[in-house]
């Protein structure tokens, strides 16, 4: 499918994505030897984005705020292209097929792939740990090779969710979860990882980044939703 | 199939619109906006259409995708993928659904159960882009048949911007342009190449600050604020070089496409973009500049302005179809295709 050919991950406050992702991104854009210029996809994934936004997609403020081909159409300018998506906790590897099935068709075959996640707003009770993600990927090269992403929906539970709703007591935004899956933990092994249902997607592509120091062969990454859903993404070194 | 002759194609389309319909009339008259402004004139909007009590994002989701599916003549368990590109997820309480993502909900609502489920937010340009990713999709084999899906519940964004004094909040007038609608598309195989092309996806993100939608702060609901002329300029001032470009790298013969659709972010502001393609490109066979009673449904626009077509007997078997996406971000991007067989037969 496609390579991570450089990555970086941090742990972030309640709301500093965009800051945080813009610095990361610049870090592993010089790491993978390569210039912005030749980015020509970002996609980001994630799921709680500041004051709960619907528009535009967090990746083109990423994309304003690099800068790249932010200028008018010409017969000869670049292009690159931004977009969100999402699907719970598995929003990494939902953005990584998006960018797999993308990239080979753009002109530029370099993308950005940002994961993380905002405190929509102070009201909202946030137990979780925030970690912003930002790796370049590429068609070819050096770094880890992503092999396939499986997806199984048989635990699913559609009245498992997350809503954003409005608070009328306090006269403000919060979010709720509904229902809980049995708690999965995190679990490592030789050639698999998998994380907490809890961990928002930041974290379990923080994780499995830590993870792969040393790892040789390959390694199966899954991410289970709070839903129940669940996707497997199977990386070689 | 083999890989090499694997291609997609447009299998069924579906747009869908709540029945209650609203006069423009009745909430910007040239009496409710500063300056006495003459919103229709301005706009070409005359109405648009609202969800009833209980309907959201989700209801109107499934009326299309319904739909959809009914005149592909498919089996629900023969979709592998699922793609949602609504922008809003907004329910009838208007509490904005976030995790897991709204496809995997429709999906289950339509016994859809062996499906890859996820969201695209690009804003109005959701749903080409996730027509993009379900293309790449059945192209490479990844799957055999996709529904692209939207419902797009967003006049709460009108109801907000009435609250508010617009002499104060200018940026809140565009919320009165849009209206409520659903859309939905199926994607297959084929062998044939060529039935679905896209433009090279632009992002100018030096325009990502123009439109703003999120959760109001002191109200249930969202908000929408715009600076519109500057994002109509953002546009107007690309779209002859990105239609040329576009038309040249898809391959396509601009004067063999048989129908045209534009994003309609108003009926007027469609008319000042036929212009600039008129002069880039030469006369377009059929514009169907058919929004000022629908107004702008965001990512379902394409799919609604469509229905409205067939609904008028325009389509016919094998006609290309040309449609050009904006979204806030700023998305340009635009898709070619021919129409499934037999779309003049579809009740």
């Amino acid at each position: 499918m496609v390579v991570m050919l450089s990555w970086e991950s941090t742990k972030i406050g309640y709301n500093n994505l965009f800051k945080s992702t813009l610095k990361l991104a610049k870090k592993a854009i010089k790491k993978a030897k390569i210039s912005q210029e030749d980015i020509g996809l970002i996609v980001h994934g994630g799921v709680f984005r500041e004051h709960f936004r619907t528009e535009p997609a967090f990746a083109t403020h990423i994309h304003g705020g690099l800068d790249i081909h932010c200028t008018n159409i010409s017969f000869d300018s670049q292009t690159c292209f931004s977009f969100d998506v999402t699907d719970g906790s598995c929003s990494p590897h939902v953005a990584l097929q998006a960018i797999a099935d993308l990239l080979p068709s753009l002109t530029n075959k370099f993308a950005l792939l940002c994961i993380g996640d905002d405190r929509p707003t102070k009201h909202c009770e946030w137990d979780y740990e925030s970690y912003c993600v930002v790796a370049v990927i590429g068609l070819s090269g050096d770094g880890i090779k992503l092999i396939s992403v499986d997806y199984d929906n048989s635990n699913f539970n559609v009245n498992f969710t997350t809503t954003g709703y409005f608070d009328d007591k306090i006269k403000a935004n919060k979010f709720e979860k509904v229902g809980n899956i049995e708690e999965r933990e995190k679990e490592s092994r030789n050639n698999y990882f998998s994380g907490d249902s809890e961990w928002l997607s930041g974290k379990h592509m923080h994780e499995f980044l830590q993870r792969i120091d040393g790892q040789n062969d390959t390694l199966e990454h899954c991410i289970v939703d709070r839903s129940g859903k669940s996707t497997t993404a199977k990386w070689e070194f | 199939m083999s890989k090499d002759s694997r291609h997609a194609q447009m299998v069924s389309f579906a747009g869908y619109l709540p029945e209650k319909k609203v006069d423009t009339t009745s909430f910007a008259a040239p009496s409710d906006l500063p300056r006495s402004l003459d919103f229709i004139r301005l706009t070409g909007i005359l109405a648009h259409h609202e969800v009833s009590e209980q309907q959201g994002s989700f209801e109107l989701a499934i009326e299309a995708a319904k739909k959809a599916i009914s005149r592909a003549q498919l089996e629900p368990a023969s979709i592998d993928l699922v793609i949602n590109a609504s922008v809003s997820k907004m329910n009838h309480e208007l509490s904005q659904h976030l995790s897991p993502s709204y496809a995997s909900l429709i999906a289950d609502k339509l016994e859809i159960n062996n499906a890859q489920c996820f969201d695209v937010s690009n804003a109005c340009a959701s749903m080409v882009t996730s027509l993009m990713i379900a293309e790449s999709r059945i192209r490479s084999g990844q799957a055999e048949y996709a529904l692209i899906v939207s419902g797009e519940h967003i006049t709460p964004i009108i109801d907000e911007a009435k609250r508010r004094n617009l002499y104060l909040h200018p940026r809140a007038i565009a919320s009165l342009t849009v209206g409520d609608g659903a859309a939905a598309y199926i994607l297959g195989p084929t062998e044939q190449e060529g039935r679905i092309k896209f433009s090279e996806p632009f992002t100018l993100a030096q325009h990502n600050r123009l439109c703003i939608g999120q959760a109001c702060k002191n109200h249930r609901g969202p908000q929408m604020r715009t600076k519109a002329r500057d994002l109509q300029n953002g546009v107007l001032d690309n779209l002859g070089i990105f239609l040329q470009r576009s038309i040249k790298k898809m391959g396509i013969e601009w004067d063999k496409i048989d129908h045209t659709y534009s994003h309609p972010t108003t009926p007027k502001a469609v008319k000042k973009g036929a212009k600039i393609a008129t002069d880039a490109l030469g006369e377009i066979n059929f514009l169907h500049n058919d929004s000022a009673e629908t107004a702008n449904t965001a990512s379902t626009t394409h799919g609604v302005l469509l229905e409205i077509s067939h609904d008028n007997k325009y389509l016919n078997s094998d006609e290309t179809v040309f449609m050009v996406s904006f979204g806030s971000g700023l998305a340009m991007v635009a898709i070619h295709f021919n129409l499934p067989e037999g779309v003049e037969k579809w009740s």
